[in-house]
């Protein structure tokens, strides 16, 4: 790796997956961190995906204290949440900086009712979140629930096939930003980079179900210069934590 | 070197930008690639006439691209005829199975007809399998025609774990594109050994730079490695044999 640079993974997991058999134990996902000279990981409990938000925020705050490497995201499944912006703020208050959603693993709709009250929460502590958004129209979606949103809102799992979409999206909205681990066509990162700005993209793997090696990779070998690298490797998320 | 067994001729990129011959030579040399097999996306997306057609001029421009013919199940009597035409020649190493008439995917009721007639050529088929119906699609093609070696690209993409219970098929092979899950590389060659694995990219919709690093940061040995990469394509098209045959001096249509 030519890059000397600390690597923010801002897409991670950890946990029992329900449809692959894994190892994607905190201990596994520590392992490729160190693999691939990872410096941190954004993460979170698979439980608070596919079971419970609550009890899987306990276990990803839980492996965060146990390893200071691993920075908590908070979740939460609007499908099944009746709580209020206090509750909200009380997640908040354990310790995490972030929230992430599921749309399509766990069966809502962006631009529900209840995502919208959700992030009327999270917008009123300033809560960066980041979005799972790879179905045709959901980048729409997000970027109609999150105008006038308060702080940085990251799409998440955007692939080649909504990628103008997702561009057409951060067009309009400036606090809209881009995860890259389902980007790897050639030249898309740098056009995201042209168009919407190196400072609005952050590298992510998805591991330890995907790998880290062609995520990372793809971004090394784009046409992007080092400092830009640089940034969407690490600079970019690092700077959304600490205003968080 | 590698040699890459599932690069998109098309004019243009996913990004709309220009590609062509020059797109995939350039992305060919950035990665040390050093033969390609080229789809004819034309060909596959709408035009299977013209689309084989402009893939055959770009293909004997150089020596290091080869190229699938693109058969279309809707016009069985005329795939017959241009296989006839076509599959002779050194430079079409495998016809190619895209998309079913009675099925959005390739299926053994579509294509019974021209595999029947393909059988004489002695060449592979690449069969797109995009997800795990199309796989199990695909088994029956392959289970029908055990002589022939059929190549499954995308190899089930995100449901390549489907793709896994194919080994018993001992003509089928998998192409590596499709998904870029961590284990995916070691578990298919646990499943089908690496004999039966071959590096393919999707270029220019996927990046080189990803499967490249998904083959080449898996825990196998450097011979496995050197087989997915490149030597089992070889043995399995023929390439060496091919590129000393004369030059072809009909038509792919």
């Amino acid at each position: 790796m030519a890059l000397n640079v600390q690597i923010v993974d801002a897409n991670t997991m950890f946990g029992i997956h329900p449809t692959h058999r894994l190892d994607m134990s905190v201990e596994c996902l520590v392992r490729e961190m160190d693999r691939y000279r990872i410096t941190a990981a954004l993460t979170l409990s698979t439980v608070g995906i596919f079971h419970s938000h609550m009890k899987g925020n306990s276990i990803t705050l839980e492996a965060a204290k146990a390893n200071n490497r691993l920075v908590p995201v908070a979740t939460v499944n609007p499908g099944v949440y009746f709580g209020s912006a206090a509750d909200i703020q009380a997640i908040r208050a354990q310790g995490f900086k972030i929230f992430k959603f599921y749309p399509a693993e766990q069966g809502w709709a962006i631009d529900s009712a209840a995502f919208g009250e959700v992030l009327t929460q999270t917008a009123s502590s300033k809560a960066p979140v980041m979005v799972n958004a790879s179905r045709p129209g959901e980048p729409t979606a997000v970027g109609r629930m999150a105008s006038g949103y308060p702080a940085p809102v990251i799409l998440c799992s955007v692939a080649l096939d909504i990628l103008s979409e997702a561009l057409a999206v951060m067009a309009k909205l400036p606090n809209v930003l881009l995860e890259t681990h389902e980007l790897h066509a050639p030249g898309a990162l740098k056009l995201v980079a042209d168009r919407g700005g190196a400072d609005r993209i952050v590298f992510g793997s998805g591991a330890p179900r995907r790998s880290i090696a062609s995520s990372l990779h793809y971004i090394l070998g784009s046409e992007l210069s080092d400092e830009e690298k640089e940034r969407i490797l690490g600079g970019n998320i690092r700077r959304i934590l600490e205003a968080a | 070197m590698a040699i890459d067994i599932r690069v998109n001729f098309s004019e243009y990129d996913g990004l709309g930008q220009p590609f062509g011959v020059k797109g995939a030579l350039e992305a060919m040399q950035k990665y040390n690639i050093e033969r390609a097999v080229l789809v004819p996306r034309m060909a596959v997306d709408s035009d299977f006439r013209l689309g084989n057609k402009e893939l055959f001029e770009a293909i004997r421009s150089d020596d290091r691209l080869f190229g699938y013919l693109a058969v279309n199940p809707n016009y069985p009597e005329e795939s017959i005829r241009l296989m006839r035409s076509a599959m002779g020649l050194p430079k079409f190493i495998a016809a190619a199975c895209f998309q079913g008439a009675s099925l959005p995917y390739p299926n053994i009721d579509d294509y019974r007809e021209i595999l029947n007639a393909y059988r004489r050529f002695g060449k592979p088929v690449f069969v797109y399998t995009p997800h795990a119906e199309a796989v199990e699609a695909a088994e029956q093609m392959a289970a029908e025609f055990p002589a022939i070696k059929f190549v499954f690209g995308s190899m089930g993409g995100e449901e390549w774990k489907r793709a896994m219970t194919s080994s018993r098929l001992l003509n089928v092979l998998l192409e590596t594109s499709g998904s870029f899950d961590a284990e995916k590389i070691e578990e298919t060659v646990e499943h089908f050994g690496a004999h039966r694995v071959l590096y393919g990219s999707n270029l220019p919709f996927s990046d080189p730079a990803s499967m490249l690093a998904l083959i080449q940061n898996s825990d196998l040995p450097e011979e496995s490695l050197e087989k997915i990469l490149s030597g089992n394509a070889e043995r399995l098209f023929a390439m060496e044999r091919r590129a000393e045959e004369p030059p072809e001096e009909q038509g792919a249509g």
